[in-house]
Parts: C-alpha cells; sequence; structure tokens
C-alpha cells in the first residue's frame, strides 16, 4: 500500500516552494518532490528576484537570504553592431530599503536556502526525486503520483504542479495543449567573477549595497524578439541574452554565438574585461503571456509558476514573484479545499479566483497582445532600434555641416527608412500592447 | 575576456551522468526527413551535431535539460524525459 500525504508539490523553485512554506506553516502535511540533487540545482533565471511576495512569507529575509546586490539602477540600451544609445535611472528611494523590492540573485543558492526555510517551517523536501506521471482512480481522478523510485507511489488529495516551463506534468494531467516554440524563449547566461570593487567602478555604484541592471535590445539578439543583460552580484556579473525560439531557429542562430557577440561589444567589453568565467548555463523562459497560459486547476491539481506560464513578458520582466505569489495562491486554495473535505475542480476553482483579483492575472491580462504584437511585427528592432541609434549618432556629430542641415539630413534618412503611416500603425499597436489595453 | 569555445563553457559546469541511460533518444529515421533541423543549431550546449553525410548525431551527456529540442523539433524525431533524480546538470550558480 502506498504512503498517502494531504500535499504533494512538484518541484522545488519559487512557486512550489512559496506553496510548501504557506501549507507547512499552516499545519498541512506536505511534500516536495525536486527531481535536482538540491533545490535550485536545475534552476537558472537572469537574474532579479522580485520579492513582494517573499517578503509576505518572510519579512526579513534580507538578513538571512543569499540575495547578491539590491538594484538601485537600470539602464535601458538600444545597441547597434558597434553603438549603444541607452536611459538610466537612478531613484534614490530605490537605494534604501525595501530597495523597490528588487534583488540580483544566483538561483542555485537562493532556492536552496528557500527550501531550507519551507522544510524548517515543516514540509518534507525530497531532492533526486523525479515525478513521472500521476496516479488515477477507476474515475480517472488524480489520486497520487508515481515517482522514478523504488515503491514511489505517492496518494495525496491534492498535488501542486510547480514543476517548471517544462511542465510535462500539466500536459500529461490534459491541462495544456502542445508545446511551441513561439510560446518560448531560449535563455543563455555567463556568471563573471569580479572583486567587489570593481564591479562599483565599473557601474558607478557606492557599495556592495548597490546594484545594477542593465537591458540590451537590437543587435544583442540579432535583431529578433528578445534582449540581453547584465546584472551585478555581489563578487560577479551575470551576462546574458533571451532569444524567441521561433525566430532564432528560423535564422539559425546559436545563442551561445550571440552570446559570445554581445560580450565583445564595444560597449560590454571593458564592464566584463579580465573577468573570470564561472558558469555558462541555459534555461528556457515561458513567453506565452495571458493567451500561453494552460488551464491552471482540475481535480485534484493545481499548477502555479512557470509551469503555468506566469511572466509578465513586457519590459518588466517579472516572472520570480508572480511564482511565488502563485504559489502562496495555491497554498490558500488548497487550505480552502481541505476544510471543505473537496478537492474537486469546482471546489479547486478558488485558485483561479485568487489568482484573477491578484496581480499575476492583472498584469498578464494588462500585456494580453503584446506577445502577438511582437511576433507579428519582426521589424519592430530591425526599423527602430538602429535607425534610433543612428539617428542620435548624427545629431551630435560635430563637423563642418551646420546643425540646420544636419538635421535636415537626418529627417532624409528616417522617411526613407520608415513610412509615416507605417510609423502610425506601430505606434497604435505600441500604444494598445503597452500602455492601454 | 578571452573567447571561450562551448567545451570550455560546458566544463565550467558540475554534471552527474547516468552512464550508458541516455534521457533523449533521437529516431535517426525520421530525422533523416527533416529539412529544418532547427536542434542543431539552436541547443545551446551544441549537443546535436551533423556528421559528414548530413545525419543528426546526438551526445546526451553535457544536456542542461533546457527542453528546447523537444519544443522545435518539427518532426516528433526525439524522445524526451528527464534523467534518473539527481543526475544530469547540477548548476552551482544558476
Amino acid at each position: 500500500m502506498a504512503e498517502k500525504v494531504d500535499v504533494v508539490v512538484v518541484g522545488g523553485g519559487p512557486a512550489g516552494i512559496a506553496c510548501a512554506y504557506t501549507l507547512a506553516k499552516a499545519g498541512v502535511e506536505t511534500i516536495v518532490f525536486e527531481r535536482g540533487g538540491y533545490p535550485g540545482s536545475k534552476n537558472v533565471m537572469g537574474g532579479i528576484l522580485f520579492t513582494n511576495a517573499l517578503a509576505k512569507l518572510i519579512p526579513d529575509f534580507r538578513e538571512h537570504a543569499p540575495v547578491e546586490r539590491p538594484v538601485t539602477k537600470r539602464k535601458f540600451l538600444a545597441i547597434s553592431e558597434k553603438d549603444a544609445l541607452g536611459v538610466e535611472t537612478g531613484f534614490s528611494d530605490f537605494s534604501r530599503p525595501p530597495h523597490n523590492n528588487n534583488f540580483t540573485v544566483l538561483r542555485a543558492r537562493f532556492d536552496q536556502w528557500f527550501a531550507n526555510q519551507a522544510e524548517d517551517a515543516g514540509a518534507m523536501i525530497l531532492s533526486e526525486t523525479v515525478v513521472d506521471d500521476f496516479i488515477y482512480d477507476d474515475n480517472k481522478k488524480i489520486i497520487g503520483v508515481k515517482t522514478r523510485r523504488d515503491d514511489g507511489d505517492i496518494l495525496c488529495n491534492c498535488v501542486v504542479l510547480a514543476d517548471g516551463v517544462n511542465s510535462l506534468l500539466a500536459k500529461k494531467a490534459g491541462l495544456r495543449s502542445e508545446f511551441k516554440p513561439k510560446d518560448f524563449v531560449l535563455g543563455v547566461k555567463m556568471v563573471l567573477g569580479l572583486p567587489a570593487e570593481k564591479i562599483c567602478e565599473r557601474f558607478s555604484l557606492e557599495s556592495k549595497n548597490d546594484g545594477a541592471a542593465y537591458e540590451f535590445f537590437g543587435a544583442v539578439t540579432n535583431n529578433i524578439l528578445g534582449s540581453g543583460f547584465i546584472y551585478t552580484n555581489l563578487e560577479s556579473v551575470s551576462i546574458g541574452l533571451g532569444v524567441a525560439l521561433d525566430g532564432a531557429c528560423k535564422l539559425g542562430l546559436r545563442p551561445y554565438e550571440l552570446l559570445d557577440k554581445f560580450m565583445d561589444h564595444p560597449y560590454v567589453r571593458p564592464l566584463i574585461k579580465d573577468s573570470e568565467p564561472i558558469e555558462y548555463s541555459a534555461h528556457l523562459l515561458p513567453e506565452g503571456g495571458y493567451h500561453g497560459m494552460p488551464h491552471v486547476f482540475h481535480d485534484n491539481v493545481l499548477v502555479c509558476g512557470d509551469a503555468a506560464s506566469f511572466v509578465n513578458t513586457s519590459i518588466y520582466h517579472e516572472g520570480s514573484n508572480l511564482a511565488m505569489e502563485s504559489g502562496i495562491l495555491a497554498a490558500k486554495a488548497v487550505m480552502q479545499a481541505r476544510g471543505r473535505g473537496d478537492f474537486s475542480a469546482k471546489s479547486l476553482m478558488k485558485y483561479a479566483e485568487y489568482l484573477q483579483e491578484s496581480i499575476v492575472i492583472k498584469d498578464l491580462k494588462k500585456y494580453e497582445r503584446l506577445p502577438g504584437f511582437l511576433h507579428s511585427s519582426p521589424h519592430l528592432f530591425n526599423n527602430y532600434l538602429d535607425l534610433a541609434i543612428e539617428l542620435a549618432k548624427d545629431y551630435f556629430i560635430v563637423d563642418e555641416l551646420s546643425k540646420g542641415e544636419r538635421q535636415k539630413l537626418m529627417f532624409k534618412k528616417a522617411w526613407g527608412r520608415v513610412s509615416v503611416m507605417q510609423l502610425i500603425g506601430d505606434a497604435y499597436k505600441s500604444f494598445r500592447s503597452f500602455i492601454w489595453n | 575576456m578571452k573567447k571561450l569555445s562551448i567545451e570550455d563553457k560546458i566544463g565550467l559546469v558540475k554534471f552527474k551522468v547516468d552512464t550508458g541511460k541516455p534521457h533523449i533518444k533521437i529516431k535517426p529515421e525520421i530525422c533523416k526527413t527533416c529539412p529544418e533541423k532547427y536542434c542543431v543549431t539552436i541547443c545551446p550546449v551544441e549537443n546535436y551535431k551533423l556528421d559528414e553525410q548530413g545525419n543528426v548525431i546526438f551526445a546526451f551527456e553535457g544536456c542542461y535539460e533546457c527542453g528546447t529540442c523537444r519544443i522545435v523539433c518539427t518532426k516528433c524525431g526525439l524522445e524526451w524525459d528527464y534523467p534518473l533524480g539527481g543526475y544530469g546538470v547540477c548548476f552551482r550558480e544558476g
């Protein structure tokens, strides 16, 4: 006879651990299955951890968690083959706690710590365990999971799927359709060691309590959908990029070659000079947005985090907080269902209601047009980013040409590359996608 | 910074290989008929290569388990699963 627990959580990332932590705190018997050697060993992000949801669970996390630096300075840059044009933020409020809830982290370390907190709260974390399938009763209702271990069947009242971007289990449960390249971005990243003082110097940071996040658009992805980044950790920088799978495949782009090229860009090169390569990693990101979401609940099962495609695909690129928030809300719904002794879809529908009222669905809904717009407008980066950089460069040229003559040439160049109708069309669609849905 | 080859990059990462038990298997007869072969260029660790005859060859050691090949495969030419618990790639930074 298989063992039985109240709740099985599949996956020891931010979503699964937030869920297990919340359940364990409320005294619900919970077991987390993690396929890696330890929670975090399979997990990668850029990465900025948005800590608004974490702070609800562990308000003093800053004192204990292995977060690297708060993000106190941001830059957004368009880059062409050799040039760059950017805007920078330096809001002094963000230099003070809670630092706008933005911290750089290295996930292998952070996730381990977070899982330890859930364990201390009473959850059981079982690493090195792959969950292969569900156990069903005669009515095709999920009553447990099959793990790839001897005597690995575990019965439970409810399964929470937090098994990440490649949620094969969500598919097996019939909650999602086949994965399509257009709904995914591939991220590749290097962690490069640099002394803390050098990081402060190169990124104009006052101390190790300040950190920078630079985002790059344009040539970094060969002008296809995606972006690059440099984030400062305590004694390393994370540098990487994400490219849309469909676009990268069609053009035959090799992701690590793009990364090599990015690291050799004249703007980037001095920032990472003489650094020590520590790790090269890669991971998929769910970028289908609101319309890429699977069904997130059914009889005896809920889906949260990346498995549910909870990533805000706009410029905010929030995912870690939506993962944790959805884990917390899943736990709340499970506890209610437990109180009723009813884990049917009708009872677990509460999860979907909680999500609708939370930033998870509100933010995904706000940007619901964005993935479609970006995929249907591959010319955006090509047309506008390069042109903007060229025009800015022209604007600042000092030579024998008068400013009036120079600016006339600039207008001529601009209208030679973009038609008025196209500009109006793109501006309208951008407005609808980014600002007013 | 000196440019690292893809082998050097992967060499920075720890793996526990389940020797002789690949978690991904390709079906060469199907791959032969695939005009796109997206896996060959998109795999972030270059685990898919073309031999001299243009056939796809695959090595599972060094796989990051990212799942990209499974999603971009247009011909269902591969069987994809996670490695046994505790095996495969082990990121120390992440």
